[in-house]
C-alpha cells in the first residue's frame, strides 16, 4: 500500500515540476525577441543627499574610457570617473542584455540641488550612453541594516532610525515575503510624513510588479495610523502623512503590495516635513508671484505665497520633503471658481480656471461665452497636479431663454499626444497621468455663451480634488522629439543620440509635430541654443506640415570633446521671426511583457555629446542625376579611413520617405573604401527636392547595429536628392503567343526627358519558356517602339502573365539611369492542333 | 337568413381580398362576438395546452415553422404570426373548422406536438368562437391580470390511514385549525385577479406542478394527492404570475414522541416549531467535542488545536460554548474564511497579464478590502452598496473591482453583468427574461431590461499605468432598449413600477433600494447564505436560486433571519453568533428514526464534507507543516489564497490543482453549484497517495515527537486522535490501534501509518 502511495505521489511530484519549468520559462521569456542591449543598466547607489559626496557605480556594457557625465539638470556633478579596477562578474539581464563592465565616480550633490530625479547620460572617449538616472534626498541617507533574513520583520526588531532620515533598503526575494520596518520616536502633535520610492527608481528597464510597494505608518503597538499602497501623486509609490498622537515610538513598515520574489531597491524617507497633498489655486500666470493654499497636510491648510516660472508648463513646489506638488504656469490670467454660485463667469479667453471638485456629488459649471468657428484649446490638467479626480468636461450652448442646448462638446480622457507629449508609442500610457486629462480642441458651432461643466467621473472628489482648465485660441506651436522604436522601445542611441566625434558630422531623423497646437505659417529652419564651441547645426529649410528631418551636426576639427544641454529654436524662413520649439525625449522604464511600460522617464532637452574623432570619415557626392519615377539610382559611397583603421564599416541611408525605396545596411570590407546605395522611387513618388545622407557605423560583434551601444558612427553631407518623372514610358497592348511560336511583343514609347545616345530596354517578368530572342533592344529619343522578338517553347507555361514590364537604361551625363516601366499582359496558349490529313492508302 | 350566414358569406366573397377581407369580416363579427379576446381567451389555451412553451412552438426559432413567444410574453408578435403570417391558413375567418390551427390541436391533421385537446372540450371552442368572430386582437383595454390567487394556502395530508378523508381539522394542536385532509386528493383552485378588480377562475388554463411528487402529486386539473410523508410545495402557473401552496404529508402518529428541546432563541423555536408540525423529533444536542471541532471549522476554518482542545474540555463553565463562539467570531480569522467565501463570490482571479483590468494587483487590493471591511465588521449593507457605487481607479479603490472582477470579459456588458448582479446580491435569477417572462417567477422583461439600464453606462477604460482600469459610468449612455419593441427601459428596481430618479448614474438609487433595511429580497438572500454556509444547506436551496417556484423550506424561520440581520445592522458576527448558539446548530448528526430522512428541515447536523480551502488549512492545521501556493509568500493560507495565473482571468481557474480536486469554485460563472460539495473518487485517491498527506507524514517531525514525547503509547494514540479528529480515539479503536502498535511503540512507520488514516478519515475530511 505505502509503495503504491509512493509511486503516485513520485508520479505527480513529476508532473508538478514541469509545470514549474513551464510557469518559469513564461515568465522567463520577453514576448519581443532580440536582445536589447544599452549601455547603462545599473546606477548605485540610487539615491545621495544633497550637500554631499557619492560614491557611484555605473554598471553596462562598452563603457570604455569614461570622461564625464552629463545632467539634464544642474546640481550634481561627477567627478573621479574610472573604470573599476575589476569588472563586475558578467551577468544577462531578462531583457536580452547584459553587464560586463562598470565605471566608478563620485557625484558631488551641491547643498541646493532640487531633490528628486536626476536624468543623466555618460559620455566616454566614443560614445554617449543611453540614459541613467539618480536621486537625490533632502535627508541624511542610510542604509537598511539587515544582514539576517527576516531581520527588521517584526515590531520587537524593527531598525530604529531618527527623524529626517532616508533610508535605502531592498525588499528581498525571500520566500515568507519580506518587509521592513523602521523606528522613529516623535512627539506628540509633531508630523511624520513617510514617502517611498521604488518604481521612481527602479533601474530596471524590463519588470512587473516587483517594483510596487506598500507603506504603513503604525503606533508602537502595531495599531495602523495610515497606509497607502498606490496614490494619484506618485502612481505605484506610496505615500503618507500624519499628525502624532503622543510622545512615542512609531513604525514605518515597508512590505511588497503585490508579492513577488525577486529583490526591488527602494528609499524610504522619514521625515517631519509638510507633505500637501495639492495646491490651490494650482497655477499661475507666467512670471508671478500666486498666493496659494496648500492642501492635505495632516497638520491642516497653509496658505503661502510661490513664484511661477517665467516659461508655460509645470513645475514642482517644494515644501521641505523628498517631492513637490506639481503647479501648472500658464501665460494668462488665473479664474476661482465662485463656490456658493451654480456658475462662475468667465470675463475673457484666454483663462485658466481653478476649482475643488471636493465631493462625490460635486461638480462646477462655468460660463464662457466665445467666437462661433473660432478653434479653443480647452486643456484640463487635475491628474497631472497629482489630484485624485479623474476629470471629465462637457460643453453646452446656453440658449436665448436661458436654457441649455445639446451637448457640443463631451471628453473623459485624451492621448497623451494631445497634452504635447510625443513619441510614446509604447503601450500602458507610461505611467503618465496627463493620460486621463482630457485636452481637446473645439470649435463652437455657435458665437456666445456656453456653460462648461466639470465633473469627476470617478465619482469620488475631495478636498485635494483640483483642476486648473486652460481655455485658448488654438495656439501655434511646434515641438521636436526623440522618438526610438527599437523592442520594447529600448533608447537607441544610433536613432536618437546627438554623438558627433570630432572633425566629423552626424545626422538624426527628428521627430516633429504640432500636439493640439497648429503649425507655424511658413516653412522653417532649425537653430541650436547652447552647442558648445566648434559645433554648428547644418541649415536647411523645412516645409511647414513634416514631420520628420534629418538634422545634420558638425563638429569642428578644433572642437573640445565635451557634453552639454541643448534645446531648439526655429525661425522663419520668410520672415526670420525666431520663436522656442519644444524638446522632448520620453523613455520608458519597467516594460511588461508585452511592452505595458510603468513609467516614462521625460526630459525636455537634449544632451549632445563631441567624442574624440572616428577613425573613418563617410562621404557621397550629390546626384548629377535626379532619380525618376519607377526608376533606381547608384550612388557611390566613400570612406576615408583615418590613421590604422581598417576594420570593416557598415553604411546605410540616413533618411528616406516612404515613396523611396532603400536597401538594407551594407559593409565595406576591411581595407576597402567604397561601396554604392542603391536607391529606388517608386511610381507614385512626389516630384520634390529631398536630403540624403549616408550613416557609417563600426561593427560590434556583439550588439547589433540597431541598438547603438558600442559603435562609432559618423554621417555624410546632406545632399540633394530630386525625384523626377521618369525619361520614357511604355505601354503595350495585351498579346498572346503559342507554344512554339516565335512572335514580337511591341512596347509604345512615350517621352517625358529628352536623352542623348542609344537606351537599352530589357524585358522583365517573362514566365518560364518564354524568352526574348537576340540581344536587348536599343531605342534613342526619337524612337517610337521597343520590339522584343519573344520564341515560347513546347513548354512554356500556359496562361496569362499581367506583370511584365521593363528595365530601360538611359545614359545620361555618362552615368546610366535605371528605370522601371510598363505593366504588359501575355497570354501563352497551347499549340494549335495539326488538321488531320488522309490516312496513306 | 341569420346574421351568422350573412357574415359567413360576406367572409367567403372576400375570401381572396387578403388583410382587406380580415379586417372586414372581423368587422362584420364583432358584435356579435365582442367577448371572445385573443390575450384573454386565447392566449390562455396555448399556455395551458403547452403551444408556447419551450419545447413547442415557444423555442427560440418556433417548431414547424410556426413561432410563438414563450409563455406568450409578446401577445402582439403573437398575435400577428397566427393571423398575418400566413393568411387564411392557420386562421380561416371563412371556415374557421378548417383552421390550421385547431386542425392541428386536434390532432386532425399531422402535428409534431400531437394532439393537444379535444374537438369537444372547452378551449376547442374558444378557439373556434375567437376565429368564427374574425380573429380579433384583444381590445387595449382589457383589464390586465395582476394576480393569482388559490383556493387553499396550504394541504396537510395525514399519513395515517385510518383518517379519513374530509375531516375538517387536525387533532395536532401544532398544525392548529388548518384545513385537514386524509388520504384522499383535493382540488387546487387558481383564480386570476384583474386590474379592473374582478375576479376569475382560470383552474381550467392553469397549469400545474408539484416540487416533489414523492410527497404529493398535482394533475392537470388540479387534484392534489399524497404520495409520501414529507413537506413541499405545489404550483399553478397562469399568465405571468407563478403561485405556490405549501403541501405537507405527515407521517403516521405511531411511535412519535415530540421530545420537547429545550429552545435557546428564535432560531430553535421557529425550527422546533416546524419540525413538530412535521412529526419529526431533533437529534440530541452533540457532544462538546464535536462542538468544538464544528465551529472552529465554520468559523476560523481550521480543526481546534490541541491546547484549545484541552482548554475547552476543561472548561466547566456552563456557558463555554457561547464563550467559544465569542472568542472565534473575534478573532480576524473569521472574517479572513469569509473574506475567502467573498472573493469566490465575487469571483476574484488576478493574472500578471490582465488586458481587461484583472491584474494581481488589482485582485490583491480588491481582496485586501473586502478583508477590512470584514474585520471591521462593516454592516453587509454598506459594504455592498459601496461596492455597488464604487468608480475610479481599480489600484487604488478596491471596491471598484465589483465592474472588472463579477464578469471577467474583455469589455464590460450589462447584461450579463446584471444578472450575476442580482443572482449574487438578490439570489434572484433574472437572466431568463432577457428574451421571455420568467417562467417560473414573478420577473418580466420590463424588469429585466429596467434594471439592465442600472449598468447601462458602466465602463472601464485604461487608467495611468499598464495595469489601471479606471471604473466610471458614462452618463450620456442611453438606457437599454427592450428587445421586442425596442423601448427604452430607464432604470427601474426589480418590480418597482417607475423607473428610479438619479442625476445621471443611477447606481447611487439602485444601492440606496438593494441595501435598504425594507428590501427583503436583499436580507433574505444575505441571511440564507449566511445559513447555507453554517448548517450546510440553505432554508432556500440552492441559495443563488430564489423564487416564487423555490420557497424557503421553513418560511417563518428564514423571514426571522432576514429580519434579524436587518435589526443588528447588518452585522455579519451577529447573525452568525445566533445561528452557532442555536441548539439547532449545535445538534448531533445522528440521526433518530423520526429524522432519519429529513434533508429540509434541520432536525439533525448535515455531514458536511470541508471545503477544500478548509481542508487544506486543515491538514497543514494538524501536520504542522506548511503548503506554498504558487504566487503567494511562504505561509500563506489555503483560504487567503485566490486563483493568480500568467496571463488573462478570463477562463476557469482554480488556483491549485488541489482546490480543483476538492471542488472549490473555478470562478468562471457565478453559480453557487460551481462549489462542490460531493465527494468523489479521486479527492479519495488524492489523500491517499497525493503528495498532500504523503509530504506531511514524513516532514516536520510532529507525528516523531509526538510518538517519543508521549508517556505511553496510550497516551501517544490520544494526542494524535485529538489532533487530527478532536477527539479521543474510542476504546475499541484504542484497542485495535494498540495491537498494531504492538511492542515496538518508537516504530516511526507505524505511527505514520495511524496519522496517515485518521487523515484520509470521513471523520477527518467532513464537519459532522
Amino acid at each position: 500500500m505505502r509503495r503504491a502511495r509512493r509511486r503516485v505521489d513520485q508520479a505527480m511530484r513529476g508532473r508538478v515540476h514541469w509545470l514549474v519549468i513551464l510557469l518559469l520559462l513564461f515568465f522567463a521569456v520577453p514576448a519581443s525577441a532580440g536582445p536589447m542591449t544599452r549601455n547603462v543598466e545599473f546606477v548605485l547607489p540610487r539615491i545621495g543627499q544633497r550637500g554631499t559626496t557619492v560614491d557611484i557605480r555605473i554598471q553596462g556594457v562598452s563603457l570604455n574610457d569614461p570622461k564625464e557625465v552629463v545632467f539634464y539638470s544642474p546640481g550634481i556633478r561627477a567627478v573621479e570617473l574610472r573604470m573599476a579596477p575589476e569588472p563586475p562578474p558578467r551577468r544577462s539581464l531578462i531583457h536580452g542584455a547584459w553587464v560586463d563592465q562598470e565605471i566608478r565616480c563620485r557625484f558631488v550633490i551641491s547643498p541646493d540641488c532640487r531633490p528628486g530625479e536626476h536624468v543623466f547620460r555618460v559620455r566616454t572617449a566614443t560614445e554617449l550612453t543611453n540614459i541613467g538616472t539618480f536621486h537625490v534626498s533632502p535627508f541624511r541617507v542610510i542604509d537598511e541594516a539587515e544582514s539576517q533574513s527576516y531581520e527588521n520583520d517584526s515590531i520587537d526588531k524593527a531598525q530604529r532610525v531618527s527623524i529626517n532620515t532616508t533610508v535605502r533598503g531592498t525588499l528581498r526575494s525571500w520566500a515568507r515575503g519580506d518587509r521592513d520596518i523602521y523606528r522613529v520616536t516623535g512627539n506628540a502633535g509633531q508630523r511624520l510624513s513617510v514617502e517611498v520610492d521604488s518604481a521612481r527608481i527602479a533601474n530596471s528597464h524590463y519588470g512587473d510588479s516587483e517594483f510596487d510597494v506598500a507603506l504603513r505608518i503604525l503606533d508602537s503597538g502595531g495599531r495602523v495610523l495610515a497606509a497607502d499602497d498606490d496614490n494619484s501623486i506618485h502612481v505605484q509609490d506610496p505615500v503618507a502623512s500624519v499628525r502624532l498622537p503622543r510622545d512615542s515610538d512609531y513604525l514605518v513598515e515597508v512590505s511588497r503590495s503585490v508579492f513577488a520574489p525577486r529583490d526591488t531597491r527602494y528609499c524610504v524617507h522619514i521625515g517631519d516635513n509638510a507633505r500637501p497633498r495639492a495646491v490651490f489655486p494650482p497655477g499661475g500666470p507666467v512670471g508671478t508671484r500666486q498666493k496659494v493654499k496648500l492642501i492635505g497636510d495632516p497638520l491642516g491648510e497653509v496658505e503661502t505665497e510661490i513664484l511661477i516660472p517665467k516659461s508655460r508648463g509645470k513645475f514642482g513646489h517644494f515644501v521641505g520633503g523628498p517631492s513637490s506638488v506639481p503647479v501648472q504656469a500658464s501665460p494668462f490670467p488665473n479664474l476661482i471658481e465662485h463656490v456658493k454660485a451654480e456658475v462662475t463667469p468667465v470675463p475673457e479667453i484666454p483663462v485658466a480656471l481653478n476649482g475643488i471638485i471636493d465631493s462625490a456629488t460635486d461638480s462646477d459649471s462655468w460660463l464662457l461665452t466665445v467666437n462661433k468657428a473660432l478653434p479653443y484649446r480647452v486643456r484640463v490638467s487635475a491628474s497631472s497636479l497629482g489630484s485624485p479626480i479623474d476629470i471629465a468636461i462637457r460643453i453646452r450652448p446656453v440658449l436665448d431663454d436661458g436654457s441649455l442646448g445639446e451637448v457640443e462638446l463631451q471628453k473623459d480622457d485624451s492621448t497623451v499626444s494631445s497634452h504635447d507629449i510625443l513619441g510614446t508609442g509604447f503601450r500602458g500610457r507610461g505611467g503618465m497621468p496627463e493620460a486621463i486629462d482630457p485636452s481637446v480642441i473645439w470649435i463652437p458651432k455657435r458665437g456666445g455663451p456656453y456653460r462648461l461643466d466639470v465633473i469627476d467621473s470617478s465619482g469620488l472628489g475631495g478636498p485635494t480634488g483640483v483642476y486648473r482648465i486652460e481655455v485658448e485660441p488654438q495656439p501655434r506651436t511646434l515641438h521636436t522629439y526623440l522618438a526610438s522604436r527599437t523592442n520594447d522601445w529600448t533608447e537607441s542611441m544610433r536613432v536618437s543620440g546627438l554623438v558627433i566625434p570630432r572633425g566629423n558630422r552626424w545626422t538624426i531623423n527628428l521627430s516633429l509635430s504640432t500636439g493640439q497646437a497648429s503649425w507655424p505659417k511658413d516653412d522653417f529652419e532649425l537653430i541650436a541654443k547652447g552647442l558648445p564651441k566648434g559645433v554648428r547645426l547644418v541649415p536647411s529649410r523645412i516645409r511647414r506640415l513634416t514631420t520628420l528631418w534629418p538634422v545634420q551636426f558638425e563638429a569642428d576639427e578644433g572642437s573640445i570633446p565635451s557634453g552639454t544641454t541643448i534645446t531648439l529654436a526655429a525661425r522663419s524662413v520668410k520672415t526670420g521671426q525666431e520663436y522656442p520649439v519644444g524638446c522632448q525625449q520620453n523613455v520608458p522604464f519597467i516594460n511588461h511583457s508585452g511592452g505595458d511600460a510603468w513609467r516614462t522617464v521625460r526630459m525636455d532637452r537634449y544632451v549632445l555629446a563631441v567624442t574624440e574623432p572616428a577613425p573613418f570619415t563617410i562621404d557621397i557626392d550629390p546626384p548629377s542625376v535626379a532619380l525618376v519615377r519607377g526608376g533606381e539610382l547608384a550612388i557611390p559611397v566613400r570612406i576615408t579611413r583615418h590613421g590604422d583603421f581598417k576594420g570593416p564599416v557598415q553604411f546605410r541611408c540616413g533618411f528616406a520617405p516612404r515613396s523611396i525605396t532603400i536597401p538594407p545596411p551594407a559593409t565595406i570590407s576591411p581595407g576597402e573604401t567604397e561601396g554604392v546605395l542603391q536607391l529606388a522611387a517608386q511610381s507614385n513618388a512626389p516630384l520634390e527636392t529631398l536630403p540624403l545622407v549616408v550613416l557609417g557605423s563600426t561593427i560590434h560583434e556583439k550588439i547589433p547595429d540597431y541598438l547603438g551601444a558600442g559603435h562609432v558612427r559618423v554621417s555624410s553631407k546632406i545632399v540633394p536628392l530630386s525625384v523626377a518623372q521618369p525619361y520614357v514610358e511604355l505601354t503595350a497592348s495585351p498579346d498572346s503567343i503559342r507554344r512554339g511560336e516565335a512572335k514580337d511583343f511591341v512596347w509604345t514609347i512615350r517621352h517625358h526627358t529628352p536623352f542623348e545616345g542609344a537606351a537599352t530596354a530589357s524585358l522583365l517578368g517573362l514566365p518560364k519558356g518564354v524568352e526574348v530572342i537576340g540581344p536587348a533592344p536599343k531605342f534613342t529619343s526619337k524612337s517610337k517602339q521597343v520590339i522584343f522578338p519573344l520564341k515560347a517553347t513546347d513548354v512554356a507555361l500556359l496562361g496569362q502573365v499581367t506583370n511584365l514590364n521593363c528595365e530601360v537604361r538611359v545614359p545620361v551625363d555618362g552615368k546610366t539611369i535605371v528605370q522601371r516601366t510598363g505593366r504588359g499582359v501575355l497570354r501563352i496558349d497551347p499549340t494549335l492542333k495539326k488538321p488531320e490529313t488522309a490516312r496513306p492508302q | 337568413m341569420t346574421a351568422h350566414v350573412k357574415t359567413k358569406i360576406t367572409s367567403l366573397t372576400l375570401l381572396f381580398l387578403g388583410h382587406l377581407m380580415l379586417v372586414s369580416a372581423r368587422d362584420a363579427r364583432a358584435e356579435d362576438h365582442s367577448s371572445v379576446s385573443f390575450r384573454r381567451d386565447v392566449m390562455p389555451v396555448f399556455f395551458r395546452a403547452g403551444c408556447n412553451s419551450g419545447t413547442c412552438h415557444g423555442a427560440a426559432r418556433g417548431k414547424d415553422g410556426f413561432h410563438l413567444s414563450l409563455f406568450g410574453y409578446d401577445p402582439k408578435g403573437d398575435y400577428f404570426r397566427i393571423t398575418q403570417q400566413m393568411i387564411g391558413r392557420r386562421v380561416n375567418v371563412a371556415v374557421p373548422e378548417q383552421s390550421l390551427l385547431l386542425k392541428k390541436a386536434i390532432g386532425a391533421v399531422a402535428h409534431s406536438g400531437g394532439k393537444r385537446f379535444a374537438k369537444d372540450s372547452e378551449y376547442y371552442r374558444t378557439v373556434l368562437r375567437w376565429i368564427a368572430a374574425g380573429a380579433p386582437d384583444g381590445q387595449a383595454d382589457l383589464p390586465e391580470v395582476v394576480g393569482l390567487e388559490l383556493s387553499e394556502e396550504r394541504f396537510v395530508f395525514d399519513g395515517d390511514l385510518t383518517k379519513e378523508k374530509g375531516a375538517t381539522k387536525t387533532d395536532d394542536p401544532h398544525l392548529g385549525s388548518l384545513p385537514f385532509r386524509g388520504r384522499g386528493g383535493e382540488v387546487l383552485r387558481v383564480f386570476a385577479l384583474h386590474s379592473d378588480g374582478s375576479r376569475r377562475d382560470v383552474t381550467s388554463l392553469a397549469r400545474f406542478h408539484s416540487n416533489n411528487a414523492s410527497v404529493v402529486s398535482i394533475d392537470e386539473n388540479g387534484l392534489v394527492s399524497p404520495t409520501g410523508p414529507g413537506d413541499t410545495n405545489v404550483f399553478a402557473r397562469f399568465s405571468r404570475f407563478t403561485i405556490g401552496a405549501e403541501a405537507i404529508v405527515l407521517p403516521p402518529t405511531e411511535e412519535f414522541q415530540w421530545p420537547d428541546p429545550p429552545a435557546t432563541n428564535f432560531i430553535d423555536k421557529l425550527v422546533f416549531d416546524r419540525l413538530q408540525k412535521l412529526r419529526i423529533a431533533p437529534s440530541a444536542l452533540c457532544e462538546d467535542e464535536t462542538f468544538l471541532r464544528r465551529v472552529t471549522l465554520d468559523l476560523a476554518g481550521r480543526p481546534p488545536t490541541p491546547d484549545e482542545y484541552s482548554a475547552f474540555m476543561a472548561d466547566r463553565n456552563a456557558n463555554k460554548r457561547s464563550r467559544k463562539i465569542d472568542e472565534l467570531l473575534a478573532d480576524d480569522t473569521f472574517a479572513d474564511l469569509w473574506t475567502s467565501l467573498w472573493g469566490e463570490q465575487l469571483r476574484i482571479k488576478g493574472g500578471n497579464y490582465a488586458p481587461v483590468g484583472t491584474h494581481i494587483k488589482a485582485a490583491d487590493t480588491f481582496y485586501g478590502w473586502i478583508r477590512t471591511q470584514l474585520r471591521n465588521d462593516r454592516p453587509l449593507n454598506e459594504f455592498v452598496s459601496e461596492m455597488v457605487t464604487a468608480s475610479g481607479s481599480n489600484l487604488i479603490n478596491g471596491p471598484s473591482n465589483l465592474y472588472t472582477m463579477l464578469v471577467h470579459a474583455p469589455r464590460f456588458r450589462p447584461k450579463p453583468f446584471a444578472a450575476d448582479f442580482s443572482q449574487l446580491f438578490l439570489g434572484i435569477q433574472i437572466q431568463c427574461a432577457e428574451c421571455h417572462n420568467h417562467p417560473f417567477d414573478r420577473w418580466t422583461m420590463d424588469d429585466y431590461y429596467g434594471f439592465v439600464s442600472f449598468f447601462a453606462g458602466m465602463d472601464r477604460k485604461p487608467g495611468v499605468e499598464s495595469r489601471e482600469r479606471r471604473i466610471y459610468y458614462d452618463i450620456s449612455a442611453p438606457p437599454v432598449r427592450h428587445i421586442v419593441d425596442q423601448r427604452p427601459m430607464p432604470a427601474k428596481t426589480l418590480g418597482a413600477i417607475k423607473p428610479v430618479d438619479h442625476n445621471g448614474d443611477p447606481r447611487r438609487a439602485l444601492a440606496d433600494w438593494l441595501t435598504s433595511p425594507d428590501n427583503e429580497m436583499f436580507s433574505r438572500n444575505l441571511a440564507n447564505r449566511i445559513w447555507a454556509q453554517l448548517m450546510g444547506r440553505g432554508i432556500i436551496e440552492p441559495v443563488d436560486d430564489i423564487r416564487v417556484s423555490n420557497p424557503p423550506t421553513n418560511g417563518p424561520l428564514l423571514k426571522a433571519l432576514s429580519k434579524r440581520l436587518v435589526e443588528s445592522k447588518f452585522s455579519l458576527r451577529s447573525l452568525t453568533r445566533d445561528i452557532c448558539n442555536s441548539r439547532v446548530y449545535q445538534l448531533s448528526s445522528q440521526p433518530n428514526t423520526s429524522n432519519r430522512l429529513d434533508t429540509r428541515q434541520f432536525s439533525h447536523a448535515r455531514l458536511r464534507r470541508l471545503r477544500a480551502d478548509v481542508l487544506m488549512d486543515s491538514v497543514v492545521t494538524v501536520s504542522g507543516v506548511p503548503r506554498n501556493f504558487a504566487g503567494f509568500p511562504e505561509g500563506t493560507r489555503a483560504i487567503d489564497v485566490y486563483p493568480r495565473v500568467a496571463g488573462d482571468t478570463v477562463g476557469p481557474h482554480f488556483g491549485d490543482s488541489f482546490f480543483e480536486v476538492f471542488g472549490r469554485a473555478s470562478r468562471a460563472t457565478i453559480c453557487a453549484c460551481e462549489t462542490k460539495k460531493e465527494p468523489t473518487l479521486s479527492q479519495a485517491l488524492h489523500m491517499m497517495v497525493g503528495n498532500t498527506v504523503q509530504d506531511r507524514l514524513h516532514a516536520a517531525g510532529r507525528i516523531q515527537q509526538i510518538a517519543q514525547s508521549s508517556e505511553s503509547p496510550e497516551a501517544a494514540l490520544e494526542r494524535l486522535f485529538i489532533l487530527a479528529l478532536c477527539r479521543k480515539p474510542t476504546v475499541s479503536e484504542s484497542k485495535q490501534l494498540m495491537a498494531l502498535i504492538g511492542e515496538d511503540s518508537k516504530d516511526i512507520a507505524i505511527w505514520q501509518d495511524i496519522f496517515w488514516s485518521l487523515l484520509n478519515s470521513t471523520e477527518f475530511a467532513f464537519n459532522h
